[in-house]
Protein backbone atom coordinates (compact mmCIF):
# COMPACT_ATOMS: atom_id res chain seq x y z
CA UNK A 1 0.00 0.00 0.00
CA UNK A 2 2.79 2.50 0.91
CA UNK A 3 4.76 1.65 -2.06
CA UNK A 4 2.30 1.87 -4.45
CA UNK A 5 2.08 5.52 -2.80
CA UNK A 6 5.28 6.61 -3.20
CA UNK A 7 5.05 5.19 -6.70
CA UNK A 8 2.07 7.35 -8.02
CA UNK A 9 3.48 10.25 -5.76
CA UNK A 10 6.81 10.02 -7.91
CA UNK A 11 4.58 9.56 -11.18
CA UNK A 12 2.87 12.61 -10.34
CA UNK A 13 6.49 14.51 -9.92
CA UNK A 14 7.37 13.34 -13.21
CA UNK A 15 4.23 14.53 -14.86
CA UNK A 16 4.44 17.94 -13.24
CA UNK A 17 8.14 18.52 -13.91
CA UNK A 18 7.99 17.37 -17.35
CA UNK A 19 4.82 19.40 -18.47
CA UNK A 20 5.55 22.77 -16.75
CA UNK A 21 8.88 22.34 -18.41
CA UNK A 22 7.63 21.74 -21.53
CA UNK A 23 5.04 25.01 -21.51
CA UNK A 24 8.09 27.53 -19.81
CA UNK A 25 10.27 26.10 -22.72
CA UNK A 26 8.16 26.32 -25.27
CA UNK A 27 6.66 29.77 -24.08
CA UNK A 28 9.87 31.29 -22.94
CA UNK A 29 12.73 29.96 -26.05
CA UNK A 30 11.16 31.85 -28.88
CA UNK A 31 11.74 35.48 -26.89
CA UNK A 32 14.96 34.08 -25.44
CA UNK A 33 15.61 33.62 -29.60
CA UNK A 34 14.70 37.07 -29.99
CA UNK A 35 17.46 38.20 -27.74
CA UNK A 36 20.55 35.97 -28.68
CA UNK A 37 19.73 37.28 -31.86
CA UNK A 38 20.95 40.85 -30.87
CA UNK A 39 23.39 42.30 -29.23
CA UNK A 40 23.20 45.09 -26.60
CA UNK A 41 24.76 47.34 -29.19
CA UNK A 42 23.44 46.85 -32.03
CA UNK A 43 19.76 46.78 -30.00
CA UNK A 44 20.76 50.58 -28.54
CA UNK A 45 22.19 51.64 -32.17
CA UNK A 46 18.62 50.68 -33.84
CA UNK A 47 16.75 51.99 -31.11
CA UNK A 48 17.71 55.75 -32.07
CA UNK A 49 16.24 54.62 -35.75
CA UNK A 50 13.69 57.44 -36.74
CA UNK A 51 11.50 54.48 -38.09
CA UNK A 52 11.46 52.93 -34.87
CA UNK A 53 11.22 55.72 -33.00
CA UNK A 54 8.21 56.65 -35.04
CA UNK A 55 6.74 53.31 -34.50
CA UNK A 56 6.83 53.34 -31.18
CA UNK A 57 5.72 56.53 -30.19
CA UNK A 58 2.58 55.94 -32.85
CA UNK A 59 1.82 52.76 -31.65
CA UNK A 60 2.13 54.58 -27.36
CA UNK A 61 0.12 57.29 -28.86
CA UNK A 62 -2.63 55.22 -30.97
CA UNK A 63 -3.25 52.84 -27.95
CA UNK A 64 -3.34 55.50 -25.23
CA UNK A 65 -6.37 57.41 -27.21
CA UNK A 66 -8.16 54.01 -27.54
CA UNK A 67 -7.51 52.84 -23.93
CA UNK A 68 -8.65 56.44 -23.21
CA UNK A 69 -11.73 55.84 -25.86
CA UNK A 70 -12.66 52.41 -24.28
CA UNK A 71 -12.53 53.63 -20.87
CA UNK A 72 -14.83 56.70 -21.33
CA UNK A 73 -17.41 54.63 -23.32
CA UNK A 74 -17.44 51.12 -22.12
CA UNK A 75 -17.15 51.91 -18.54
CA UNK A 76 -20.63 53.49 -18.42
CA UNK A 77 -21.66 50.88 -21.38
CA UNK A 78 -20.69 47.85 -19.41
CA UNK A 79 -22.33 49.19 -15.59
CA UNK A 80 -25.93 49.70 -17.33
CA UNK A 81 -25.00 46.24 -19.11
CA UNK A 82 -24.53 44.78 -15.87
CA UNK A 83 -27.16 46.39 -14.27
CA UNK A 84 -30.14 46.67 -16.94
CA UNK A 85 -32.05 43.74 -18.29
CA UNK A 86 -32.81 44.91 -22.40
CA UNK A 87 -34.66 42.98 -25.09
CA UNK A 88 -31.11 42.21 -27.67
CA UNK A 89 -28.99 41.28 -23.72
CA UNK A 90 -27.49 38.47 -24.84
CA UNK A 91 -26.82 39.42 -28.10
CA UNK A 92 -25.04 42.43 -26.65
CA UNK A 93 -23.15 39.87 -24.47
CA UNK A 94 -21.98 38.12 -27.96
CA UNK A 95 -21.03 41.35 -29.69
CA UNK A 96 -19.14 42.35 -26.88
CA UNK A 97 -16.66 39.11 -26.57
CA UNK A 98 -16.91 38.80 -30.98
CA UNK A 99 -13.69 40.42 -31.50
CA UNK A 100 -11.77 37.93 -29.42
CA UNK A 101 -12.89 34.91 -31.82
CA UNK A 102 -13.02 36.87 -34.94
CA UNK A 103 -9.78 36.69 -36.82
CA UNK A 104 -8.15 40.56 -36.92
CA UNK A 105 -7.59 40.73 -40.83
CA UNK A 106 -11.44 40.17 -41.18
CA UNK A 107 -12.26 43.08 -38.47
CA UNK A 108 -9.93 45.06 -40.51
CA UNK A 109 -11.85 44.51 -43.79
CA UNK A 110 -14.91 44.83 -41.94
CA UNK A 111 -14.12 48.13 -40.94
CA UNK A 112 -12.36 49.30 -44.30
CA UNK A 113 -15.77 48.50 -45.57
CA UNK A 114 -17.87 50.41 -43.51
CA UNK A 115 -15.05 53.34 -42.72
CA UNK A 116 -13.28 53.32 -46.23
CA UNK A 117 -13.57 55.94 -48.70
CA UNK A 118 -16.13 53.87 -50.61
CA UNK A 119 -17.79 52.41 -47.06
CA UNK A 120 -21.65 52.53 -45.84
CA UNK A 121 -20.03 55.29 -43.57
CA UNK A 122 -17.08 56.50 -44.88
CA UNK A 123 -18.41 57.67 -48.50
CA UNK A 124 -20.46 60.38 -47.20
CA UNK A 125 -17.37 61.31 -44.74
CA UNK A 126 -15.62 61.76 -48.17
CA UNK A 127 -17.86 64.43 -48.86
CA UNK A 128 -17.31 66.34 -46.14
CA UNK A 129 -14.11 66.09 -47.06
CA UNK A 130 -13.50 63.61 -43.94
CA UNK A 131 -11.40 60.07 -44.80
CA UNK A 132 -10.71 57.55 -41.90
CA UNK A 133 -9.15 54.51 -44.18
CA UNK A 134 -5.18 54.78 -44.14
CA UNK A 135 -5.07 57.33 -41.46
CA UNK A 136 -4.33 57.26 -37.83
CA UNK A 137 -7.68 57.72 -36.64
CA UNK A 138 -8.00 54.66 -38.80
CA UNK A 139 -5.60 52.62 -36.57
CA UNK A 140 -7.29 53.99 -33.49
CA UNK A 141 -10.63 52.68 -34.56
CA UNK A 142 -8.89 49.32 -35.24
CA UNK A 143 -7.36 49.18 -31.89
CA UNK A 144 -10.65 50.09 -30.03
CA UNK A 145 -12.54 47.51 -32.07
CA UNK A 146 -9.88 44.63 -31.50
CA UNK A 147 -9.07 45.56 -27.83
CA UNK A 148 -12.31 46.51 -26.62
CA UNK A 149 -13.35 43.18 -25.10
CA UNK A 150 -10.52 43.13 -22.40
CA UNK A 151 -11.82 45.99 -20.82
CA UNK A 152 -16.00 45.31 -21.65
CA UNK A 153 -15.69 41.94 -20.52
CA UNK A 154 -13.75 42.14 -17.18
CA UNK A 155 -16.05 45.91 -15.88
CA UNK A 156 -19.29 43.75 -16.73
CA UNK A 157 -17.92 41.22 -14.30
CA UNK A 158 -16.74 43.59 -11.91
CA UNK A 159 -19.96 45.64 -11.58
CA UNK A 160 -22.37 42.35 -11.95
CA UNK A 161 -20.53 40.86 -9.12
CA UNK A 162 -20.97 44.00 -6.80
CA UNK A 163 -23.52 43.55 -4.05
CA UNK A 164 -26.58 45.77 -5.38
CA UNK A 165 -27.12 46.73 -1.63
CA UNK A 166 -23.91 48.85 -1.15
CA UNK A 167 -25.50 50.95 -3.92
CA UNK A 168 -29.15 50.70 -2.71
CA UNK A 169 -27.73 52.08 0.70
CA UNK A 170 -25.85 54.55 -0.36
CA UNK A 171 -29.01 55.91 -2.69
CA UNK A 172 -31.11 55.94 0.28
CA UNK A 173 -28.50 57.93 2.51
CA UNK A 174 -28.77 61.19 0.45
CA UNK A 175 -26.49 60.19 -2.45
CA UNK A 176 -27.03 60.80 -6.28
CA UNK A 177 -26.23 58.37 -8.72
CA UNK A 178 -23.14 59.21 -9.72
CA UNK A 179 -21.82 60.11 -6.19
CA UNK A 180 -22.72 56.54 -5.52
CA UNK A 181 -20.77 55.91 -8.74
CA UNK A 182 -17.80 57.57 -7.81
CA UNK A 183 -17.85 57.19 -3.83
CA UNK A 184 -19.14 53.04 -3.93
CA UNK A 185 -18.74 51.39 -7.46
CA UNK A 186 -15.31 53.07 -8.79
CA UNK A 187 -13.52 52.33 -5.35
CA UNK A 188 -14.79 48.71 -5.47
CA UNK A 189 -13.99 47.57 -8.46
CA UNK A 190 -10.82 49.96 -9.22
CA UNK A 191 -7.91 47.57 -9.07
CA UNK A 192 -10.22 44.88 -11.62
CA UNK A 193 -10.61 47.46 -13.76
CA UNK A 194 -6.76 48.61 -13.86
CA UNK A 195 -5.73 45.30 -14.48
CA UNK A 196 -8.58 44.87 -17.49
CA UNK A 197 -7.24 48.19 -18.57
CA UNK A 198 -3.60 47.21 -19.00
CA UNK A 199 -4.63 44.48 -20.88
CA UNK A 200 -6.30 46.61 -23.71
CA UNK A 201 -3.40 48.40 -23.58
CA UNK A 202 -1.52 45.45 -24.22
CA UNK A 203 -3.55 43.76 -26.79
CA UNK A 204 -4.23 47.68 -28.62
CA UNK A 205 -0.32 48.06 -28.62
CA UNK A 206 -0.01 44.57 -30.27
CA UNK A 207 -2.88 44.77 -32.72
CA UNK A 208 -1.34 43.90 -36.32
CA UNK A 209 -4.08 41.99 -38.86
CA UNK A 210 -6.67 44.55 -38.89
CA UNK A 211 -4.70 47.71 -38.33
CA UNK A 212 -3.12 46.89 -42.24
CA UNK A 213 -6.16 46.13 -43.20
CA UNK A 214 -7.95 49.27 -42.76
CA UNK A 215 -4.64 51.43 -41.95
CA UNK A 216 -2.30 50.36 -44.17
CA UNK A 217 1.69 50.51 -43.17
CA UNK A 218 2.51 53.85 -44.22
CA UNK A 219 5.68 55.03 -42.31
CA UNK A 220 5.33 57.93 -39.55
CA UNK A 221 1.53 58.01 -40.65
CA UNK A 222 -0.27 54.27 -39.53
CA UNK A 223 3.18 52.40 -39.04
CA UNK A 224 2.73 51.31 -35.56
CA UNK A 225 5.09 49.09 -33.82
CA UNK A 226 3.76 45.58 -35.15
CA UNK A 227 3.52 46.59 -38.54
CA UNK A 228 7.03 48.17 -38.57
CA UNK A 229 8.78 44.63 -37.67
CA UNK A 230 6.55 43.19 -40.75
CA UNK A 231 7.95 46.28 -42.76
CA UNK A 232 11.55 45.82 -41.47
CA UNK A 233 11.27 41.75 -42.07
CA UNK A 234 11.52 42.91 -45.48
CA UNK A 235 15.12 43.69 -45.34
CA UNK A 236 16.31 45.10 -41.70
CA UNK A 237 16.39 42.44 -40.02
CA UNK A 238 18.02 43.85 -37.06
CA UNK A 239 15.51 46.77 -36.52
CA UNK A 240 12.32 43.87 -36.58
CA UNK A 241 14.31 42.65 -33.77
CA UNK A 242 14.83 45.76 -31.62
CA UNK A 243 11.14 46.25 -32.15
CA UNK A 244 10.15 42.62 -31.38
CA UNK A 245 12.67 43.50 -28.19
CA UNK A 246 10.72 46.38 -27.08
CA UNK A 247 8.24 44.92 -27.75
CA UNK A 248 8.69 41.68 -25.50
CA UNK A 249 9.65 44.23 -22.63
CA UNK A 250 6.77 46.33 -22.62
CA UNK A 251 4.33 43.56 -22.48
CA UNK A 252 6.44 41.75 -19.87
CA UNK A 253 6.00 44.97 -17.97
CA UNK A 254 2.29 44.95 -18.51
CA UNK A 255 1.80 41.41 -17.29
CA UNK A 256 3.63 42.07 -14.00
CA UNK A 257 1.50 45.36 -13.21
CA UNK A 258 -1.03 42.74 -13.61
CA UNK A 259 0.15 39.93 -11.43
CA UNK A 260 0.81 42.89 -8.99
CA UNK A 261 -2.45 44.29 -9.17
CA UNK A 262 -3.88 41.05 -9.09
CA UNK A 263 -1.71 40.08 -6.29
CA UNK A 264 -2.74 43.07 -4.63
CA UNK A 265 -6.72 42.40 -5.05
CA UNK A 266 -6.44 38.94 -3.57
CA UNK A 267 -4.84 40.16 -0.14
CA UNK A 268 -7.77 43.17 -0.40
CA UNK A 269 -10.45 40.51 -0.70
CA UNK B 1 -47.06 58.72 9.80
CA UNK B 2 -46.63 56.14 7.21
CA UNK B 3 -49.54 55.67 4.23
CA UNK B 4 -49.35 53.65 1.49
CA UNK B 5 -51.67 51.75 -0.94
CA UNK B 6 -49.36 49.99 -3.36
CA UNK B 7 -49.79 47.16 -5.98
CA UNK B 8 -46.83 45.56 -8.26
CA UNK B 9 -46.96 42.51 -10.38
CA UNK B 10 -44.33 40.37 -8.81
CA UNK B 11 -43.27 37.13 -11.12
CA UNK B 12 -45.33 35.03 -9.53
CA UNK B 13 -48.09 37.23 -7.76
CA UNK B 14 -49.45 40.45 -7.17
CA UNK B 15 -48.26 42.69 -4.23
CA UNK B 16 -51.54 44.68 -2.97
CA UNK B 17 -50.94 46.27 0.27
CA UNK B 18 -52.85 48.82 2.51
CA UNK B 19 -51.16 49.93 5.52
CA UNK B 20 -50.41 52.74 8.06
CA UNK B 21 -47.66 53.27 10.89
CA UNK B 22 -47.81 55.78 13.22
CA UNK B 23 -44.78 57.96 15.10
CA UNK B 24 -43.13 56.14 17.04
CA UNK B 25 -44.89 52.57 15.87
CA UNK B 26 -43.42 49.53 14.95
CA UNK B 27 -44.96 47.50 11.95
CA UNK B 28 -43.36 44.04 12.58
CA UNK B 29 -43.80 42.28 9.05
CA UNK B 30 -43.46 38.73 9.00
CA UNK B 31 -44.22 36.26 6.11
CA UNK B 32 -42.11 33.06 4.08
CA UNK B 33 -39.15 33.74 2.20
CA UNK B 34 -40.38 35.30 -0.95
CA UNK B 35 -43.83 36.54 -0.09
CA UNK B 36 -42.98 40.37 -0.96
CA UNK B 37 -41.57 41.74 2.26
CA UNK B 38 -38.24 43.40 0.88
CA UNK B 39 -40.28 43.93 -1.89
CA UNK B 40 -42.21 46.65 -0.12
CA UNK B 41 -39.44 47.73 1.60
CA UNK B 42 -37.87 48.71 -1.36
CA UNK B 43 -41.04 50.32 -2.90
CA UNK B 44 -41.08 52.41 0.71
CA UNK B 45 -36.96 53.48 -0.18
CA UNK B 46 -37.40 53.99 -3.93
CA UNK B 47 -35.64 51.41 -5.07
CA UNK B 48 -38.51 49.80 -6.46
CA UNK B 49 -41.58 51.62 -8.51
CA UNK B 50 -44.88 50.04 -7.51
CA UNK B 51 -47.31 49.75 -10.72
CA UNK B 52 -50.03 51.52 -9.14
CA UNK B 53 -51.09 53.62 -6.31
CA UNK B 54 -49.52 55.76 -3.68
CA UNK B 55 -47.19 56.22 -0.71
CA UNK B 56 -47.50 59.03 1.90
CA UNK B 57 -45.13 60.03 4.19
CA UNK B 58 -45.86 62.73 7.12
CA UNK B 59 -48.41 64.45 4.58
CA UNK B 60 -45.51 64.52 1.72
CA UNK B 61 -46.32 62.41 -1.28
CA UNK B 62 -43.19 59.68 -2.52
CA UNK B 63 -45.11 58.13 -4.95
CA UNK B 64 -48.39 58.92 -6.91
CA UNK B 65 -49.07 56.55 -10.17
CA UNK B 66 -51.67 59.32 -10.52
CA UNK B 67 -49.90 62.42 -10.25
CA UNK B 68 -46.66 60.96 -11.85
CA UNK B 69 -44.97 61.53 -8.51
CA UNK B 70 -41.90 59.84 -8.04
CA UNK B 71 -39.23 60.69 -5.42
CA UNK B 72 -35.76 59.53 -6.00
CA UNK B 73 -34.67 57.61 -2.93
CA UNK B 74 -32.08 59.83 -1.95
CA UNK B 75 -34.60 62.70 -1.53
CA UNK B 76 -37.01 60.61 0.78
CA UNK B 77 -34.63 60.43 3.36
CA UNK B 78 -35.56 57.04 4.92
CA UNK B 79 -33.52 54.79 6.95
CA UNK B 80 -32.87 51.53 5.32
CA UNK B 81 -30.74 48.80 6.88
CA UNK B 82 -30.58 45.86 4.80
CA UNK B 83 -30.20 42.14 6.16
CA UNK B 84 -26.47 42.07 5.49
CA UNK B 85 -25.81 45.34 6.68
CA UNK B 86 -24.20 46.36 3.26
CA UNK B 87 -21.13 48.11 5.22
CA UNK B 88 -18.76 49.66 2.57
CA UNK B 89 -16.21 47.50 2.83
CA UNK B 90 -13.74 50.53 1.30
CA UNK B 91 -14.54 52.51 4.11
CA UNK B 92 -13.98 52.77 8.18
CA UNK B 93 -16.78 52.69 10.96
CA UNK B 94 -16.35 56.57 10.78
CA UNK B 95 -16.62 56.99 7.46
CA UNK B 96 -19.44 54.70 6.94
CA UNK B 97 -21.60 56.81 9.40
CA UNK B 98 -20.30 59.76 7.92
CA UNK B 99 -21.35 58.90 4.30
CA UNK B 100 -25.07 59.84 4.28
CA UNK B 101 -23.86 62.96 5.51
CA UNK B 102 -21.10 64.03 3.31
CA UNK B 103 -23.48 62.97 0.50
CA UNK B 104 -25.90 65.68 1.78
CA UNK B 105 -23.11 68.16 1.53
CA UNK B 106 -22.93 68.52 5.31
CA UNK B 107 -19.28 70.80 6.08
CA UNK B 108 -16.70 68.68 7.75
CA UNK B 109 -16.80 70.36 11.28
CA UNK B 110 -20.72 69.48 11.78
CA UNK B 111 -19.99 66.23 9.89
CA UNK B 112 -17.35 65.01 12.37
CA UNK B 113 -19.39 66.57 15.82
CA UNK B 114 -22.68 64.47 14.96
CA UNK B 115 -20.63 60.95 13.75
CA UNK B 116 -18.57 61.54 17.09
CA UNK B 117 -21.71 61.48 19.05
CA UNK B 118 -23.57 58.85 17.40
CA UNK B 119 -20.09 56.47 17.62
CA UNK B 120 -20.88 57.55 21.27
CA UNK B 121 -24.30 56.77 21.11
CA UNK B 122 -23.79 53.23 19.62
CA UNK B 123 -20.76 52.78 22.21
CA UNK B 124 -18.57 52.43 18.73
CA UNK B 125 -15.30 54.05 20.06
CA UNK B 126 -13.30 51.11 20.06
CA UNK B 127 -14.07 50.70 16.48
CA UNK B 128 -13.95 53.59 14.67
CA UNK B 129 -11.37 52.90 12.24
CA UNK B 130 -12.46 49.47 12.00
CA UNK B 131 -13.42 48.24 8.15
CA UNK B 132 -16.23 45.75 7.21
CA UNK B 133 -14.23 42.70 7.54
CA UNK B 134 -12.70 43.66 10.76
CA UNK B 135 -16.50 43.36 12.32
CA UNK B 136 -19.27 40.74 13.58
CA UNK B 137 -22.37 40.84 12.45
CA UNK B 138 -23.79 42.39 15.62
CA UNK B 139 -21.30 45.29 15.11
CA UNK B 140 -21.92 45.67 11.23
CA UNK B 141 -25.69 45.98 12.07
CA UNK B 142 -25.25 48.75 14.66
CA UNK B 143 -22.40 50.84 12.24
CA UNK B 144 -25.72 50.24 9.56
CA UNK B 145 -27.99 51.84 12.21
CA UNK B 146 -25.61 54.63 13.05
CA UNK B 147 -25.08 55.56 9.29
CA UNK B 148 -28.86 55.19 8.65
CA UNK B 149 -30.14 57.37 12.15
CA UNK B 150 -26.96 59.82 10.94
CA UNK B 151 -29.09 61.35 8.08
CA UNK B 152 -32.30 61.97 10.86
CA UNK B 153 -34.51 59.83 8.75
CA UNK B 154 -38.21 60.57 8.77
CA UNK B 155 -39.16 56.24 8.41
CA UNK B 156 -36.74 53.38 9.36
CA UNK B 157 -36.69 50.25 7.30
CA UNK B 158 -35.42 47.21 8.83
CA UNK B 159 -34.39 44.35 6.90
CA UNK B 160 -33.94 41.40 9.30
CA UNK B 161 -31.76 43.61 11.28
CA UNK B 162 -31.57 40.65 13.64
CA UNK B 163 -30.54 37.15 11.47
CA UNK B 164 -27.49 35.56 12.73
CA UNK B 165 -27.07 37.71 15.89
CA UNK B 166 -26.04 35.76 18.96
CA UNK B 167 -28.04 36.31 22.01
CA UNK B 168 -26.22 38.89 23.02
CA UNK B 169 -26.01 41.21 19.96
CA UNK B 170 -29.48 40.34 19.71
CA UNK B 171 -30.35 42.40 23.03
CA UNK B 172 -27.81 45.00 22.32
CA UNK B 173 -29.02 45.64 18.61
CA UNK B 174 -32.63 45.07 19.54
CA UNK B 175 -32.42 47.66 22.63
CA UNK B 176 -30.65 50.31 19.77
CA UNK B 177 -33.32 50.38 17.83
CA UNK B 178 -35.71 50.37 20.08
CA UNK B 179 -34.26 53.04 21.63
CA UNK B 180 -33.48 55.13 18.30
CA UNK B 181 -36.89 54.90 16.87
CA UNK B 182 -38.76 55.84 20.58
CA UNK B 183 -36.09 59.17 20.95
CA UNK B 184 -36.96 59.90 17.45
CA UNK B 185 -40.79 59.40 17.32
CA UNK B 186 -40.69 57.76 13.61
CA UNK B 187 -42.59 54.77 11.97
CA UNK B 188 -40.63 52.13 11.66
CA UNK B 189 -41.14 48.73 9.69
CA UNK B 190 -39.45 45.73 10.97
CA UNK B 191 -39.07 43.15 8.77
CA UNK B 192 -38.09 39.64 11.03
CA UNK B 193 -38.21 35.92 11.45
CA UNK B 194 -37.65 36.59 15.68
CA UNK B 195 -41.07 36.11 17.45
CA UNK B 196 -39.82 37.75 20.80
CA UNK B 197 -39.95 41.16 18.48
CA UNK B 198 -43.86 41.14 18.65
CA UNK B 199 -43.58 41.51 22.02
CA UNK B 200 -42.05 45.00 21.24
CA UNK B 201 -43.43 47.78 23.14
CA UNK B 202 -46.34 49.85 20.87
CA UNK B 203 -45.47 47.09 17.69
CA UNK B 204 -48.23 45.65 15.33
CA UNK B 205 -47.95 42.32 13.58
CA UNK B 206 -48.87 41.68 9.84
CA UNK B 207 -47.84 38.85 7.57
CA UNK B 208 -47.81 38.53 4.15
CA UNK B 209 -48.54 35.52 2.06
CA UNK B 210 -47.96 36.33 -2.09
CA UNK B 211 -48.07 39.62 -1.34
CA UNK B 212 -51.31 40.08 0.35
CA UNK B 213 -51.28 40.84 3.97
CA UNK B 214 -53.30 38.37 6.20
CA UNK B 215 -53.68 39.04 10.46
CA UNK B 216 -51.07 36.83 12.18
Amino acid sequence: MATNFRISKSLAYVVAVTSIGLVVLYLALPVIALFFHSSPEQFISSLTEPKVIDALVLSLVTSTIAMGVIVLVGTPAAYFHSRMDYPGKNIVDILIDLPLVLPPAVAGLALLLLYGRMGMIGQYLHIFGIDIGFTIIAVIMAQIFVASPFYLRQAKALFGQLDPSYEQTARSLGASPLFVFATIVLPLTFEGLLSGLVMTFARALGEFGATIMVAGNLPGVTQTMPLAIYGAMQGDFNTAITISILLVIISFGIMAAISILTKRRGLLA
Amino acid sequence: MLDISVSRQLRDFRLSLDLTVKPGEYLILTGDNGAGKSTLLNIVAGLMTPDQGYILLNGTSLFDAGKHINIPPEERRIGYIFQNAAIFPHLTVTENIAYGLKAMGMGKPLREKKVAGLIDQLQLNHLRNYKADQLSGGQKQLVALGRAIAIDPVLLLLDEPYRALDSTMYAVVKECIHDVVKSMNIPCILVTHQISDQELVNSRTCRIHEGILVEP
